[in-house]
């Protein structure tokens, strides 16, 4: 689904990531976790198209994502939901779905809605609210749901449980996983290694700029030393 | 000792011809400034539209040549005095004249004044153009504050202790009109009520308009500026001011055109008017040239910008050497004695520089495309310190 | 029945004004809430627009209507042009906001000249024929009729606009572009098509004011700056980039102007403008409706 080769990003002089490489197959649960400046984020803008990469290569469904402009990734089946959420505060709740479905005209939006409504119902009772005023927890579902309105391939989820409540992430995790039963590929992008471990097949330890370890989520929790020590 | 004769003899007959031919050929150069560009450029371009058809008999032959030398202020004073400058030391004219605004003639009369070059001021009606004191500078137009002092002569005639409303714009010309409007409607025991100020660049009058019908005066001064003054004239009308109760202290053809046939029946002052039958045969075939060149007719900006042609034309003929010295020019001009060739109106200065001031009030009968016609209400003519002028407007 | 008339008037005069004042502002506050842009052009963008329609109404003899309606349709290609040839150079610029002052300062001057020497010979000429004619009584306030159309087209402006961010989807792009376009583009939209979208819908709104004000008004070349000022005013109470917050403080500026003037006086009014915006920035210094 997503290969990503020799991936660099630079600012200016600074190196954030480094000849990354990364595999995703078809309706896998993968996990990225890094600890802060790991260049998690660099990574996710460069799947999205926001930052141009210094070097390497993006494959999304066999094809190079070099020359996709940002705004047309998404109709390809790849559905970024960034750090801090990415949702439009004064718009309602909605409105906000109905972006996540901006790149569809076709869509029957009804229907995608009634299903993101059915993943978390609580957004369906606060569907005027301004999401400015939703709480963190409650924010970060309509994230996830702008981004499932795409209806995508794969979903890349940028720190989903960045200040949330445990009780809330669990939420978010359960969520996760109904998604794989529907056949989403997920690429969780976490510093939280408890959900990631949870829910992922496969997990990436990631370390300024570079991929330290790789391995099923067994192996890597196994190893709780490097995890406590890096996280 | 014979070669001093003889140099001196070769030198004469060298030097002789030339300085004649020099005197015969060399024009007198009048600088003009005026607005060709900027807020005020309707105005300046009239004049200078007026002055072009004079200009066309300004040189007979046998008569030594006068030149205008135009030059745009850009409505601005600092732009005067540089042109002003400009003229006078680069270009040495013998004397200044164009502004049709009194920003820009106040700037030149400073310059004027102080460097001891005559100003023939030709559309500027600010009194202090004309202070005591006075001595380089002339002004054509009646002043401002006459107007005023006019308006309350003719309401008190049509209407004893009348209610006059007044709305005016905050600009200095208009300052000036009101002042004089106060003064003698105190005297004459008419009533100046509501009195509406509108600070620059107003743009709607609908709630004033409203207020002064509610007043229910007798008449309704009204001076806007540039575009304003279509609006306030507009909103008078819109909520049901009749027209025969609206007085606009000037009106040129262009402004009585934007007051548009709905103005039937209102009242305008002016000093030249092609509807007047006291026009001479040069001013009615001014008329119809201009009108046939324009499409429309003209009013007094460009009359008196015609006739400050004809004021130099005469001061020159008065005396050969005002051409070259401007304290000559100056003295000549003061003592001038003559008519405006368009209309017959007596010129004549008094020593601060003021004509015998006159204004027609003429009634808007039909409004034309290209043409408009009026009547006379009401004619009358004063000393220019009638009521105290300088003192009322500083 | 003179008070009721004031009163009626000053309700009209707030709601003329204010609808002109709101839809100026709005479309200035457009292009800046999406490219950040604080056009300072604008009262030369809406002079334009009133002289154009004037140029075609009674020079060229155009009906009003139909000069209205090619003035503001003109706006489209004069701001793709203008979009493609200067505006789109910043885009990538970080602190393009100052650059585009200043840009717009120097179209300012340009326009301005321009005017000046083309347009200022007629400067109290500018007058519009009007859309129809009649009187409408609205209780004891008579009203023109072609005064009564320039308001009730820009009230239906100024829903359209409404309904067009609210309800369309480009609108809500162009609401997702101004609230976070990093996010905007991840969810599909072309950020730079509605850069250029918002340009043209910005100016658009600006020219259909100048042209309801032309209607409305007569107007000489000193209107653009007054309305350049005004229109800036609106924008930072308002809060820079909310549509809301200029449709209300527009109408605010309107009011305020009409009560003022009717009560005090019109030289008053203008420094009430000028204090209140002095009394909500100590307030509020980010806007009244600032994001
Ligand atoms: N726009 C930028 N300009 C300069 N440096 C940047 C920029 N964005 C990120 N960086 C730097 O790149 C490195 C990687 O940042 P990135 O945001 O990708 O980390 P991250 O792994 O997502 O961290 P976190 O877990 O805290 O979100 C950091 O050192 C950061 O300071
Ligand atoms: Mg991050």
């Amino acid at each position: 689904m997503l290969e990503i080769s020799g991936l660099t990003i630079r600012y200016g002089a600074f190196l954030a990531v480094g000849s990354l490489d990364i595999v995703i197959g078809k309706g896998d649960i993968v996990g990225l976790i890094g600890p802060n400046g790991a260049g998690k984020t660099s990574t996710v803008k460069a799947l999205g198209g926001l930052i141009k990469p210094a070097a390497g290569r993006i494959a999304f469904r066999g094809r190079d994502l070099a020359g996709v402009p940002a705004h047309e990734r998404i109709t390809l089946g790849l559905s970024i939901v960034p750090e801090g959420r990415g949702i439009f505060a004064r718009m309602s709740v909605e409105e906000n779905l109905l972006m996540g479905a901006y790149a569809f005209d076709g869509a029957d939006k009804a229907a995608r809605m009634r299903r993101v409504y059915d993943l978390f119902p609580i957004l369906a009772e606060r569907r005027w609210q301004a999401a400015g005023t939703m709480s963190g927890g409650q924010q970060q579902m309509l994230a996830v749901s702008m981004g499932l309105m795409a209806e995508p391939e794969m979903i890349v989820l940028d720190e989903p449980s960045l200040g949330l409540a445990p009780i809330v992430i669990e939420e978010i995790g359960k969520a996760l996983i109904r998604l794989r039963e529907a056949g989403v590929t997920v690429f969780l992008v976490e510093q939280n290694a408890t959900l990631t471990a949870d829910v992922s097949d496969r997990i990436y330890v990631m370390s300024n700029g570079t991929v330290l370890h790789h391995g099923t989520a067994e192996e890597i929790t196994r190893n709780e030393d490097m995890l406590g020590a890096l996280l | 000792m014979n070669r001093t004769i003889v140099a001196a003899g070769l030198g004469l007959a060298l030097v002789t011809p030339q300085t004649a031919a020099a005197a015969d050929q060399e024009s007198v150069k009048v600088g003009f400034v005026t607005e060709l560009t900027g807020p005020w450029s309707f105005f300046g371009t009239a004049c200078v539209a007026g002055l072009k058809f004079a200009e066309a008999t300004l040189n007979p032959p046998g008569k030594r040549k006068i030149e205008f030398i135009q030059i745009d202020n850009q409505t601005q004073p600092t732009q005067a005095v540089a042109a002003a400058r400009n003229l006078d030391i680069q270009s040495k004219v013998i004397a200044l004249s164009g502004p049709t605004s009194s920003d820009t003639a106040l700037a030149i009369y400073g310059y004027a004044e102080q460097n001891k070059v005559p100003f023939l001021v030709p559309v500027a009606a600010f009194p202090q153009l004309t202070k005591p004191g006075t001595r380089y500078s002339f002004r054509i137009e009646p002043n401002a504050a006459g107007w005023g002092y006019a308006i309350a002569e003719f309401v008190a005639k049509q209407k004893p202790g009348a209610k006059i409303a007044l709305m005016h714009s905050d600009f200095a010309l208009m300052r000036a009109i009101s002042a004089g409007l106060k003064y003698q409607a105190a005297k004459k025991g008419l009533k100046i009520e509501p009195e509406i100020v509108f600070p620059q660049g107003s743009n709607d009058a609908t709630v004033q308009a409203a207020q002064v019908l509610a007043a229910n005066p007798d008449y309704v001064v009204v001076v806007g500026a540039g575009g304003f003054d279509n609006t306030i004239t507009n909103q008078l009308l819109d909520v049901g001011i009749k027209p025969e109760k609206i007085i606009h202290p000037y009106g040129m053809a262009t402004q009585v055109k934007g007051w548009g046939k709905r103005s039937v029946g209102s009242l305008y002052g002016t000093f030249f008017d092609a509807n007047l039958d006291t026009v001479t045969a040069e001013g009615r075939k001014f008329i119809d040239d201009f009108k046939a060149q324009n499409k429309r007719l003209p009013s007094y900006v460009e009359n008196y910008c015609y006739v400050t042609s004809q004021i130099i034309r005469e001061v020159i003929d008065a005396d050969p050497k005002a051409g070259d010295d401007r304290e000559v020019f100056r003295n000549t001009l003061s003592a001038l004695k003559s008519k405006e060739v368009t209309s017959g109106i007596p010129i004549e200065f008094d020593k601060n520089g003021a004509r015998k001031e006159y204004i027609y009030f003429m009634q808007i009968q039909d409004v034309g495309e290209v043409e408009y016609k009026s009547k006379p209400v009401f004619t009358t003519n004063w000393d220019p310190e009638i009521i105290p002028v300088y003192d009322l407007v500083k | 029945m003179p008070t009721e008339l004031v009163l009626i008037s000053t309700l009209f005069t707030g709601l003329m004004l204010g609808v002109i004042f709101s839809l100026v502002a709005a479309g200035v506050t457009i292009i800046y809430g999406s490219i950040w842009m604080p056009n300072a052009a604008n009262g030369q963008f809406f002079l334009l627009a009133a002289l154009a329609l004037w140029s075609a109404a009674v020079s060229w003899g155009l009906h009003p209507v139909v000069a209205a309606l090619l003035v503001i349709g003109a706006s489209v290609p004069a701001s793709l042009l203008l979009e493609q040839m200067l505006i789109r150079r910043f885009y990538d610029v970080p602190n393009r906001n100052v650059s585009y002052f200043v840009l717009s300062l120097g179209i300012t001057q340009i326009l301005a000249g321009l005017f000046s020497v083309t347009y200022g010979v007629w400067s109290d000429q500018f007058q519009i024929p009007p859309l129809m004619a009649g009187i409408t009584f609205l209780g004891p306030f008579p009203v023109s009729n072609s005064r009564l159309a320039a308001l009730v087209t820009g009230v239906a402006l100024l829903a359209a606009l409404f309904a067009l961010l609210r309800y369309h989807k480009y609108g809500r792009a162009i609401r997702a572009v101004f609230q976070n376009r990093d996010a905007a583009s991840l969810r599909g939209v072309n950020v730079r098509a509605i850069y250029r979208l918002s340009f043209v819908l910005g100016n658009l709104v600006v020219a259909a004011g100048g042209v309801l004000y032309a209607f409305a008004y007569s107007f000489d070349l000193s209107v653009s700056w007054s309305m350049s000022i005004t229109a800036f005013a609106i924008m930072i109470i308002g809060g820079p980039g909310s549509v809301v917050g200029a449709v209300a403080v527009g109408m605010v500026f309107g009011f305020t102007q009409a009560i003022v003037s009717a009560f005090a006086s019109p030289t008053v009014a203008t420094f009430s403008y000028l204090g209140a915006m002095l009394l909500i920035l100590l307030m509020k210094p980010s806007g009244l409706f600032a994001r």
